[in-house]
């Protein structure tokens, strides 16, 4: 009995010696930094891979070869190219640090939600990577152009563009999961990000691009593309996307704001927050989009004197002025040109307003372009640098 | 060639015989009472040490008659013999003193041996136990009880700083094979006629001493006489080391940990005494037991009392995460880069891969080599001479570290884990406990290779589980944390200071639960003098 | 055989189980879905309505005073008729627990191992509730004061770093109950009263072992309300990260929202972490279902329930895969079927038939100690 007793857990012991189903050993696999989808020549998509080479990464392994593979083959469906990508590649690829998609124009303007399901249902991807949308250029050729200080290009486009988004937002907050959410949404339309390559995509194909004090080609990031469900309809550009983010999150941006006859002063916002209420009025909705930030003065043109709180508050009104005018232009832009609800208003009304809403929400879009939109804004500039009299103001 | 056909004879007739007894060795095999007849007492002592060549029987006047004292020159201390005992027996006033009953031969010791210890037996073989432990017997024609002196004064080593639990600050003395000293040495520092000392013999053939320590009013008497019953228990034939004892009295010895704590420090026993816990000593071992004990003891180090709180509780918790690290550090390096690759950030990642590029191992074995290489150089280290031993240990390690890396067999990152896991593994003040994380290391190593985190954590819970079934001496064995006692946690992952520690830990529940109830924060006054308000 | 010894668990331990069983699988599979974005007032609603039952049972066991539900079914029954019940109710029991089972299978299956067999999770799984049971109630009342700090600290951890990462959008709650309470009264019947709250019935086995049974009856209560809330504000959470659609979407919204957690660039992909949170849940439930069941078998067979556990574990195991064939039939059964059939008969239904039988041996036994 007691033999049993130990002879038992022991055989079963055994039988989990045939498993180790799921391991994979680091050096079997590689990593897929970025994929990119476009319209094939021969089937539905064309898919291209990014997959890092990471013993060059390694200062001390590098041979000074390229840190990143990639690698395209065409056919009907996203998963099934991803999972034969071994046609070309050695390893197993592994997609849970894919941190860019790059969607291509034409694919783009067909509809992507036929593949996004897939990117969220998988469970491979981390739903955090950038989408972008590769605008005028072949989205594979994003995934190859090299940079010098972030060697793999999938990378250095997700690192861009958080950065951007955070230092002076030019790039929406958009990841796959807040993609899918406006999708699904009745109140908004999703957005993603547009980017493409200055310079001749061909010559940065290569690691000699890396040696280059001005690299031949460079991805550099243009603004917003603007989706009606899931179907690309237009851009806007990297103003329109500040003003774009600037009634979501924006976190900190700089603007150039004219003090008098072709002179500005340099504002740095800072803690911006907005707040939007809606209304309905009679027929047409109205939204109040109110702005609060802080800010300080990062450089002037102008001689007015700092010490003074005229000053202060002149420059206050006439930041408040250009943010608005230039907020307003971008939504009533939106409102006319594509008609889609990119900010959420209509969220904002399903909040507030939930049965006028419901009553309207299939035609929503139709409501959004002839709505009110009244911006305020409410900057309050606190201080202005580490001097306090400018050497350009006159002593009186 | 007939001495090998007895040996394999006898050997046989031990494996045929399966009602075969355990018979004790010569001592006290016959026992028979002391006669009054010298001649018939001295050989049959004489009998018992027979080619016992430290064995010493020299026939000398008591008083009026005949009489022969005999002791062993390898127990005894002979200037110690020459001077209470041969000095005295030499005098010429006692050469006339006559010893014709029991009365007179007792005032003659009063009179001449005062001072010293000393039995009276009637029976022959314990007398011969007091020779065996160090006493002169003294026997006198005509008279049926013999007399035992203690002349013992053994060579041990000296009180030197304790080998493994060493601190910075706090006293350096540590206990030494020397029953007696080890007694000292407590009561130096509890000074207090309620520490009682009560000794028993273990071990039929080796005849050890084990002395159990305990502070009367303190210690719950449910715990203390288990710990006495557990004791007279045990039947064995040799004792060595508290190490047997402890195996004798554990709860339970199905487990790799430790449930019974011990210490080479005196101060840390006499802590323990005083919290209301049970200290056995067994001669000949400088490692004294401490029972009841629980899981958290093994994270306590006395230095945590004598200094701050603060880096007391900071260094405490280093410590519980070290036990963590020891553990499972190994494991994770396994699931995590042969299962869950979307657990390392990115830049790691790419870093773990470019050294694993080339490395012919999986993670699993890659693992184990070092793992067991590492066990192999550290069982060296201890083994070999000391001058070379150390050097050899940590050399060693480097240099094969170094050179297995550079031979591209295992990866930099590794070595790092290996490293960092052998030194978590030796912060537990307490050797023993070390054993626990290094052997239950190679099952979570297994089961991470299985499944993953999955097998880490259904380790981790079977662990815990089979923690949390333990008990030593009826406490169980996580006890302030499982069952949780809230009034207990002041002396568990932190230390509290002294002033708000008031009470004795309530596992133990102790005769009186207060240690210091007087102890207060030095704060300044609250008022001023007089001043009500 | 091993002679059972008598076991009792602290207030604390019984807290906590209460706790862990409620949090356990309701925690990953996501509560309330149906009431969108007010999912969370459903599981106050909820909690605060199931007050009642758990009151009533332990107002049941209170008559007969230490002695578990299956005894007092003996007692007020008798022995033949109480056995045809009994053995329904180990059904019942063995079931549910089986049903846990699969609900974690598919979990790590799903997220962590996807090509490691089920079974096999099952099994080891199984083997470790079988392990911390045959060590006793008491062994698994101290495990689960372990890993309770980490459990709780575990959920509001995901709300924090949530919070850190900008994750948390309060406006994804809102707005509240715009179609009224109807909603969410429909999610709270029959859905969130059998699943989690009604299925505290398994604790009828448990709560005469309590150390202090007199307060072992507020204690329940107590840990049901403050499990409520704690599930309210998880429920929270998910929604105010994902939203109530992708909330609904996600197979395990637990997952899904700590999937969004993203600090520093290191901090990422903690949902595998929360994995270990879930399994304590899941162990306590499974382990409670399973020892009501293993009590009943004790008692119908005369035998200690240790010689059980083993052989019963391995059936267990075996059932939460036969249970169904696919992810879809698990959670469609879960969703139609088993409150209507299973749940309600078993958590209300027989102990509301007990009732009038049980008050009236209770008259009959304290009479007959009056005249002793």
């Amino acid at each position: 009995m007691k033999a049993m007793k130990l002879l038992l857990p022991s055989l079963l012991l055994l039988g989990l010696l045939s498993g180790c189903w799921d391991t994979k050993e680091l050096n079997d696999v590689a990593f897929v930094t970025g994929v990119a989808v476009e319209q094939g020549e021969d089937a539905k998509f064309k898919v291209t891979v990014g997959v890092a080479n990471a013993s060059q990464l390694n200062v001390q392994k590098s041979e000074g070869n390229t840190p990143s593979v990639t690698f395209s083959l065409e056919g009907n469906s996203i998963s099934e190219l991803l999972d034969k990508m071994n046609v070309g590649l050695t390893r197993e690829l592994r997609f849970s640090h894919t941190r860019t998609l790059v969607i291509g124009e034409e694919v783009a303007r067909e509809g992507i939600s036929g593949f996004l399901d897939y990117l969220e249902r998988s469970g491979q991807f981390r739903n955090n990577f950038t989408m972008l949308i590769a605008q005028n250029i072949s989205a594979a050729d994003i995934l190859k152009t090299t940079f010098p200080i972030q060697k793999i290009p999938s990378l250095k486009v997700h690192n861009q563009s958080s950065t951007l988004f955070e230092q002076w937002g030019g790039a929406p907050d958009m990841k796959l999961s807040d993609f899918i959410a406006a999708l699904t949404s009745r109140g908004r339309q999703p957005v993603a990000e547009a980017l493409t390559i200055v310079g001749t995509p061909k010559q940065g194909q290569s690691v000699e691009n890396n040696k280059k004090l001005e690299p031949e080609s460079l991805i550099t990031l243009v603004g917003l593309a603007v989706f009606k469900e899931d179907k690309l309809i237009g851009y806007l550009n990297l103003e329109e996307t500040r003003n774009y983010v600037w009634t979501q999150d924006l976190i900190q941006t700089t603007l150039t704001v004219p003090c008098g006859e072709e002179k500005y002063i340099d504002v740095r916002i800072l803690n911006s927050k907005s707040t939007i209420h809606a209304n309905y009025d009679g027929e047409t909705p109205n939204f109040q989009v109110e702005i609060v930030a802080e800010s300080f003065l990062n450089g002037t043109q102008c001689k007015d004197n700092l010490e003074k709180i005229e000053t202060y508050k002149k420059f206050e009104k006439d930041i408040e002025e250009m943010v608005e005018t230039m907020i307003l232009n971008t939504v009533t832009k939106v409102q006319e040109e594509y008609e889609v609800d990119i900010f959420g208003f209509g969220e904002v009304m399903r909040r507030q307003h939930y049965q006028r809403f419901e009553a309207v929400k299939d035609q929503w879009d139709e409501q959004f372009s002839k709505a009110d939109i009244d911006i305020t804004a409410n900057i309050f500039l606190r201080r202005a640098g580490t001097s306090n009299k400018s050497f350009l103001t006159e002593d009186e | 060639m007939g001495w090998i056909k007895k040996i394999l004879l006898s050997q046989k007739s031990y494996n045929q015989d399966k009602s075969l007894k355990h018979e004790q060795l010569s001592l006290g095999k016959e026992a028979p009472p002391l006669s009054k007849d010298l001649k018939e007492n001295q050989s049959n002592i004489e009998k018992a040490f027979e080619n016992a060549k430290d064995f010493k029987i020299e026939n000398i006047h008591v008083g009026n008659r005949e009489g022969m004292i005999c002791y062993l020159n390898s127990m005894t201390d002979t200037s110690l013999l020459a001077e209470k005992i041969m000095v005295p027996l030499s005098n010429s006033s006692q050469q006339d003193r006559s010893i014709t009953n029991l009365e007179e031969f007792e005032s003659y010791r009063k009179e001449f041996f005062s001072g010293v210890g000393y039995h009276f037996h009637d029976k022959l073989h314990g007398l011969i136990d007091d020779v065996l432990a160090g006493y002169a017997g003294v026997i006198v024609d005509g008279q049926p009880k013999g007399l035992s002196l203690h002349v013992g004064n053994i060579e041990y080593r000296p009180i030197e700083e304790p080998s493994t639990q060493t601190v910075i600050r706090g006293p350096k003395e540590g206990f030494t094979e020397s029953m007696d000293t080890n007694i000292s040495l407590i009561r130096r520092r509890i000074q207090n006629t309620s520490l009682k000392f009560e000794t028993m013999t273990v071990g039929k053939d080796t005849r050890t001493s084990v002395t159990i320590a305990y502070i009367d009013g303190v210690i719950n008497e449910g715990i203390l006489d288990e710990v006495k019953k557990r004791i007279k228990k045990i039947r064995t034939h040799a004792i060595f080391d508290s190490g047997n004892v402890e195996e004798y009295i554990s709860d339970k010895n199905m487990t790799v940990f430790p449930l019974i704590y011990n210490t080479e420090r005196p101060d840390s026993a006499a802590a323990n005494l005083l919290e209301g816990k049970a200290v056995i000593i067994v001669n000949g071992s400088p490692f004294v037991l401490i029972a009841p004990t629980v899981f958290s003891d093994f994270f306590e180090a006395t230095e945590d009392y004598y200094q701050s709180f603060f880096i007391g509780s900071f260094i405490r918790l280093i410590r519980y995460a070290s036990f963590l690290i020891a553990l499972t550090l190994p494991s994770l390096y396994v699931a995590l880069t042969a299962f869950h690759h979307a657990l390392i950030p990115t830049d790691l990642l790419f870093s773990l891969q470019a050294q694993r590029e080339g490395v012919p191992f999986p993670a699993v074995i890659e693992l184990l080599i070092m793992e067991v290489t590492f066990e192999i150089l550290r069982e060296a280290g201890i083994r070999m001479p000391r001058a070379i031993g150390q050097t050899i240990s940590i050399v060693g390690a480097l240099v094969i570290g170094q050179a297995a890396v550079e031979a591209g067999l295992v990866s930099n990152a590794l070595v790092i884990v290996i490293a960092l896991t052998a030194l978590a593994t030796f912060v537990s003040p307490i050797a023993s406990f070390t054993a626990a994380a290094r052997l239950l290391r190679f099952i979570f190593i297994f089961m991470a290779a299985v499944f993953g985190l999955y097998g880490i954590l259904l380790c981790l819970f079977f662990m815990v589980a089979h923690l949390v079934s333990l008990r030593s001496f009826g406490v169980p064995y996580l006890a302030p944390i499982a069952p949780f006692i809230a009034e207990d946690q002041e002396d568990v992952f932190l230390r509290f200071p002294f002033f708000s520690n008031k009470r004795r830990p309530h596992y133990l529940k102790t005769e009186s639960p207060l240690k210091n109830p007087e102890s207060e924060s030095p704060t300044p006054p609250r008022s001023k003098k007089g001043g009500g308000s | 055989m091993q002679r059972e010894l008598v076991e009792k668990i602290s207030l604390t331990q019984l807290f906590i189980l209460v706790s862990a069983f409620l949090f356990g699988s309701a925690i990953v599979v996501g509560i309330g879905g149906e009431a969108k974005q007010d999912s969370w007032i459903a599981v106050i609603v909820a909690c605060l309505l199931s007050i009642i039952p758990v009151w009533f049972y332990t107002f049941l066991l209170s008559r007969i005073p230490e002695k578990n539900l299956f005894e007092i079914m003996e007692i007020v029954l008798g022995k033949v008729i109480s056995k045809v019940f009994i053995l329904l109710y180990i059904l019942y029991f063995f079931y549910v627990s089986a049903r846990v089972l699969r609900d974690f299978g598919e979990l790590i299956v799903g997220d962590m191992l996807v090509n490691t067999p089920i079974e096999v999770i099952s099994i080891t799984f199984m083997l470790f509730v079988a392990y911390i049971l045959y060590l006793g109630l008491e062994v698994l009342g101290r495990f689960s004061e372990i890993y309770a700090p980490y459990l709780m600290g575990s959920i509001f951890a995901i709300g924090i770093l949530l919070l850190f990462s900008r994750e948390l959008h309060v406006k994804n709650v809102m707005p509240i109950l715009p179609e009224g309470i109807g909603p969410v009264i429909g999610t709270v019947f029959p859905e969130l009263i059998t699943f989690p709250f009604g299925e505290l019935v398994a604790f009828m086995m448990i709560l005469p072992y309590a150390s202090k049974v007199r307060y072992a009856g507020k204690t329940t209560i107590f840990a049901l309300i403050v499990s409520g809330l704690i599930l309210a504000y998880s429920s929270f959470v998910q929604i105010a990260t994902l939203g109530p659609e992708a909330k609904l979407r996600s197979k395990f919204p637990l997952l899904t929202a700590t999937g969004e957690i993203s600090l520093w660039d290191f901090i990422e992909r903690v949902d595998l972490i929360i994995i270990f949170v879930v399994m304590f849940g899941i162990l306590v439930k499974v382990s409670i279902f399973f020892y009501g069941g293993l009590k009943g078998l004790e008692l119908v067979f005369n035998r200690p329930y240790r010689a059980f556990i083993y052989p019963m574990a391995m059936i267990i195991a075996f059932m939460s895969i036969i249970i169904s064939k696919n992810f879809a039939e698990h959670i469609s059964e879960g969703i139609s079927m088993v409150p209507w059939i299973i749940h309600f008969p078993f958590q209300f239904g027989i102990p509301l038939l007990l009732f009038p039988f049980v008050l009236w041996k209770a008259k009959v036994l304290k009479s007959e100690g009056k005249k002793r």
